[in-house]
């Protein structure tokens, strides 16, 4: 009944917002408003179960659960740009349906704290656009400007040394935190170091991966880390690389004393696993070295010249 | 008449010659017209942050800010310097030895069309703040070594003033 009712609601703010096209055909237009690029979300990074129920929710007419899935959704911790992206633009349209359009307005500016550049797609009704374009233009007006940082990546590091990581992070909302995430690549959770604002500059942060976290192994391995800037509820602001698509760094080996194990006495040398292990890698190496051949892209060179000018 | 007429057009020629000999060393006749600039104007820039964003990425080229406040770092094509390191933007240290024109190389662009380049000039100051940039759109990069590109030029002004944000990405 309830249901039923909210596909009333639904045909009758869709005779509001879309004209009289939509009130005669309501249901499609709602679906309309689930662009196709929510697919490419879902394929591109692990799924938020959130997003799928919310869209079913929000096709169905059924709003204000459609509100408490993406609510929930947004309090999930591990959420990439993308997600975020699709979770606040849900929000934003299912509040507006619901009427609530101060909420729609809050959804929206949150979208654009995650992707200043965001743009609806031009598939959405033009009330809609209307209505971002000009929370678009409140927002420049009011100078709430979204959160950006600035980060040097960490270059190939030595081993058993601590590393220092700089950003620069501008506009760093309040009860907002900025966080340093690593792991060694290949493991399951990430550890976790603050961001320190620098005494000297409000904008100058500083983090330090402990020395403890890159222990010498005698060969290189692989880090993975990224960067992010959450508000008090872990909604994620900005950041550099996510848990599913981080950045990476090298811990080398060390340079001395480098020679290899001795041989297991009394064994032929397919008994040493480390001979093994060096098959497997070069193995590895090999096919990986193949795939990015057939898989990389062509690039150029392009020689740029640059001038200046007195301004006018 | 016919012997004075050619004389007029080799005393043309030469003079002609002789401009584009002193006033462009590399023989290029279009930048010649480009290279006057202040001194005064040059010397206040510490670098260039050249950068390039990818097809369909929205810019407005009139807004005064900086590249960073307007655009996600993550929609930038990455770009490698000359020793191959991937990197968001590229900073060279301003260099102007022509009297106006620097020549800087991008390597490692992926192959496509419609880039907008966007090219800022930092002050000297710390932290750094924006003199100016410009966008050059429409560009396309092919594979292997590319014709050079001039860049719009980059209006600084006179009077000292800045943009008041940190450009560097």
């Amino acid at each position: 009944m309830q249901t039923a009712a909210h596909r009333l609601a639904a045909g009758l703010v869709l005779a509001i917002l879309g004209g009289n096209a939509a009130a005669r055909a309501p249901l499609p237009t709602v679906a309309m408003l689930v662009p196709p690029e929510a697919s490419v979300v879902a394929a591109v990074s692990p799924e938020l179960p959130e997003l799928a129920r919310a869209q079913e929710q929000l096709e169905a007419g059924d709003f204000e659960e459609a509100v408490k899935t993406l609510q929930a959704g947004l309090s999930q911790p591990d959420t990439t740009d993308e997600q975020l992206v699709e979770l606040y633009r849900l929000l934003g349209l299912a509040q507006l349906y619901l009427g609530n359009e101060e909420k729609a307005r809050d959804a929206f500016e949150k979208l654009l704290q995650a992707r200043p550049d965001f743009e609806l797609p031009k598939t959405e009704p033009p009330k809609i656009r209307g209505l971002y374009a000009r929370i678009k233009e409140d927002i420049r007006k009011r100078r709430v400007r979204p959160v950006t940082i600035s980060l040097r990546q960490i270059g190939d590091s030595p081993a058993d040394a601590p590393i220092e990581v700089a950003a620069r992070i501008d506009d760093l909302a309040l009860g907002a935190k900025a966080k340093l995430y690593y792991r060694r690549a290949g493991a399951q959770a990430y550890s976790s170091v603050d961001f320190v604002r620098h005494k000297a500059s409000k904008e100058e942060y500083r983090s330090v991966v402990p020395a403890y976290e890159l222990t010498s192994e005698g060969r290189a391995y692989e880090m993975e880390y990224y960067v992010e800037v959450a508000d008090a509820a872990q909604r994620r602001l900005a950041g550099r690389g996510d848990p599913f698509n981080p950045l990476r760094f090298q811990v080398l080996a060390p340079q001395s004393g480098g020679g290899q194990k001795p041989m297991p006495q009394g064994g032929g040398w397919y008994e040493n696993p480390w001979v093994w292990v060096g098959v497997g890698a070069v193995a590895a190496g090999a096919t990986a070295g193949i795939v990015v051949i057939a898989t990389s892209k062509p690039t150029g060179t392009l020689p740029i010249r640059i001038t200046i000018r007195e301004a006018p | 008449m016919r012997r004075r007429r050619g004389f007029v057009a080799l005393a043309l020629s030469g003079t002609f010659a002789a401009i584009l000999c002193c006033d462009s060393p590399r023989g290029d006749p279009s930048l010649s017209f480009e290279l006057f600039l202040s001194g005064a104007i040059a010397d206040r820039v510490s670098s260039f942050q050249v950068a390039l964003l990818s097809a369909g990425t929205a810019l407005d080229c009139t807004a005064k800010q900086c590249l960073k406040d307007e655009v996600d770092p993550k929609r930038l094509v990455p770009l490698q310097d000359a020793s191959g390191q991937q990197h968001t933007a590229l900073l060279f240290p301003a260099s102007l030895p022509d009297g106006g024109v620097q020549e800087v190389k991008a390597f490692g662009v992926p192959v496509g069309k419609d880039y907008t380049l966007v090219v800022e000039a930092l002050s000297k100051s710390n932290p750094p703040a924006l003199l100016g940039g410009s966008c050059t759109m429409k560009l396309e990069v092919k594979e292997g070594l590319n014709t050079s590109v001039l860049a719009n030029p980059i209006d600084i002004r006179a009077d000292g003033g800045v943009i008041d944000c940190d450009p560097r990405l």
